[in-house]
């Protein structure tokens, strides 16, 4: 499966199971902390708020997203799709677990507005490797191309 | 897959109309997300998409109206980001203040019930154990599944609506009887005075260390108050993503500690020492300096016992000038605190109460200017504050919050359950 080893190598991996499908490439933006979208994200810039969270003042903004999975207010669903709607959502999300808040977010905007971002669940060892990945590739079947 | 019934099918081909068949649409593709084998019907709804937080969900709720939407079982509206019974000092920007109306007016025109209240455990129509429903709002979700012993699963918002156009959620995780079942092992301290801000602190505390597991708490000897399991379903399920906790000998499915575990060997356990609980309690508080501009009160929101308790503490006293002092609750319970002159209490006092709207609906505009030092008794609030107004939180308990507001200045004491600890729980 893996390309090499090294900087600069490519690993093409495979979902465990894809909550949305669809195509998205980007920087990664990692954290090993859940995150709530909602306290914890602003809506409007796609800037991380959540004072006591790692990413705090970073954009998720056209970014693949690599996180656990969300946390904490059930208005993070709002939230995320306030933010796709305003064209400042990550351009994908990449998770540990299933976390339905978030899943909910872009199912509701593909069923209203006809756009939605993927959103997959890695087993532990491959979000070992997304989380050390500078970019992603996210694609409609599952694959994930990390690189770097 | 997921097996649909027949009106679930009829639903999904539009026989209820457009919202309908969206809100079943929806509710199926989660389902399948879930791994749900089926839907089941349920009999009550608390939406917690009331708060405005951009255009593009207002658009989909007012889009969810324009194509019919009406709700088919009792749904009632959490807080909402103004305070309708006195908008002329919500101190909102005007624009927001109008979306936040539409966004609730919206969920009314569907046919809501608009308590706008985020505890909806305190009023009268509240479910009942075993009930399977779909409440919104993390502190609510906790609270009616571990303290009443209903059933609803961590939705997002939209969920509550899908749910209270159809009738219908996914068959999935707290829904069935062998996800319930406790399985993290918490050992706490027996204290003194185990007040709401013991519990905010240990709701923090656990929330964080639990993840996605069903904490088992053992080691009280006193049954908690009302407002003690509020501030601990608030802190649990913001720290973590908790839905679900058992408290050995006080919540309805732990009446001991092999039933709430199931029979089971827990996957963890956890021993909660008084150490514990006080860096925790430090470590909430987020204020710096000698400043008090601001001390906030009632998130979740203020009930009687809140105000029965708050009463109490500044009878006959005034705070300093410079601090604003407010309390937010629902309409319901401002009411009862009305009658029972406690608002008079409180007004004397030189506090501000607001209904409708809660803590977690306050930015940075809201605030008067200038504004550096502010403090709750709220575990949840200063968790989310430093977020949302951009300023430390100083975190205290209610007592901590009035001495503050009398002095004019931010003023903890270390609080008694942590200085006294009598034993740890074996």
């Amino acid at each position: 499966m893996s390309s090499g080893a090294g900087a600069g190598a490519s690993t093409t991996i495979r979902a465990a199971q894809v909550l949305v499908a669809g195509e998205a490439s980007g920087a990664v933006v990692a954290s090993r902390q859940m995150l709530s979208f909602w306290g914890g994200v602003d809506p409007a810039t796609g800037t991380v708020i959540d004072q006591r969270h790692s990413l705090r003042g970073q954009s998720l903004a056209g970014a693949v997203l690599v996180l656990p999975k969300g946390k904490g207010s059930s208005t993070g669903s709002y939230v995320l799709l306030d933010s796709l709607v305003a064209g400042v959502a990550p351009a994908g999300i990449v998770m540990n677990h299933i976390d339905e808040i978030i899943a909910l977010g872009v199912v509701v905007n593909e069923e209203f507005n006809g756009r939605g971002i993927p959103v997959v669940v890695l087993d532990d060892a491959d979000f070992e490797l997304a989380l050390a990945a500078k970019r992603a590739e996210l694609f409609a079947d599952g694959r994930v191309v990390l690189h770097g | 897959m997921v097996e649909l019934s027949d009106v679930d099918r009829a639903m999904l081909a539009g026989s209820e109309g457009g919202a309908a068949r969206r809100a079943m649409r929806i509710i199926v593709r989660i389902a399948e997300i879930q791994g749900a084998p089926k839907l089941i019907d349920i009999s009550k709804v608390h939406v917690g998409g009331s708060i405005y937080t951009g255009r593009g969900s207002l658009q989909v709720i007012e889009q969810w109206l324009a194509d019919g939407a009406k709700v088919r079982v009792p749904t009632t509206v959490n807080a909402i980001s103004i305070d309708r019974s006195q908008p002329q000092v919500s101190g909102v920007d005007e624009e927001y203040a109008r979306n936040a109306d539409r966004l609730a007016a919206a969920l009314e025109a569907m046919g809501c019930q608009p308590i706008f209240s985020c505890t909806p455990y305190v009023f009268p129509d509240a479910p009942v154990f075993g009930q399977d429903i779909l409440w919104a709002e993390s502190n609510a979700i906790v609270y009616a599944n571990s303290v009443i012993g209903a059933r609803t699963n961590r939705h997002g918002d939209f969920m509550d609506v899908c749910a209270a156009i159809t009738g219908r959620v996914p068959y999935s995780g707290l829904h069935r009887s062998e996800n319930r079942v406790g399985n993290f092992l918490v050992k706490v301290p027996d204290v003194l005075d185990p007040d709401p801000s013991f519990y905010s602190v240990l709701g923090y505390l656990i929330g964080k260390e639990a993840g996605s597991h069903i904490p088992v708490i053992v080691g009280m000897r006193q049954a908690p108050s009302l407002e003690a399991l509020k501030a601990f379903c608030s802190t649990v399920a913001t720290a973590g993503a908790v839905g679900l906790f058992h408290m050995v000998g006080f919540t309805p499915e732990a009446p001991t500690l092999q039933a709430a575990l199931g029979g089971r060997e827990p996957d963890r356990t956890l021993i909660v020492t008084p150490e514990d609980l006080l860096h925790v309690w430090q470590d909430m508080s987020s204020g710096r300096g000698q400043e008090l501009d601001s001390v906030v009160i009632g998130s979740p929101h203020a009930t009687l016992g809140d105000f029965v308790e708050l009463a109490e503490q500044v009878r006959g006293r005034k705070k300093a000038a410079g601090v604003d002092f407010l309390v937010t609750t629902s309409r319901v319970v401002h009411g009862q605190a009305e009658k029972q002159g406690l608002l008079d209490v409180l007004t004397d006092f030189g506090a501000r109460v607001s209904t409708d709207t809660c803590l977690c609906m306050l930015n940075e505009q809201q605030l008067p200017s200038g504004t550096v030092g502010v403090m709750t008794n709220s575990g949840k609030f200063a968790h989310y504050g430093p977020g949302l107004i951009n300023r430390g939180v100083f975190f205290g308990s209610t007592q901590d919050c009035v001495e503050s507001a009398v002095l004019g200045r931010p003023v903890t004491a270390e609080p008694a359950w942590a200085r006294r600890p009598r034993s740890v729980a074996r």
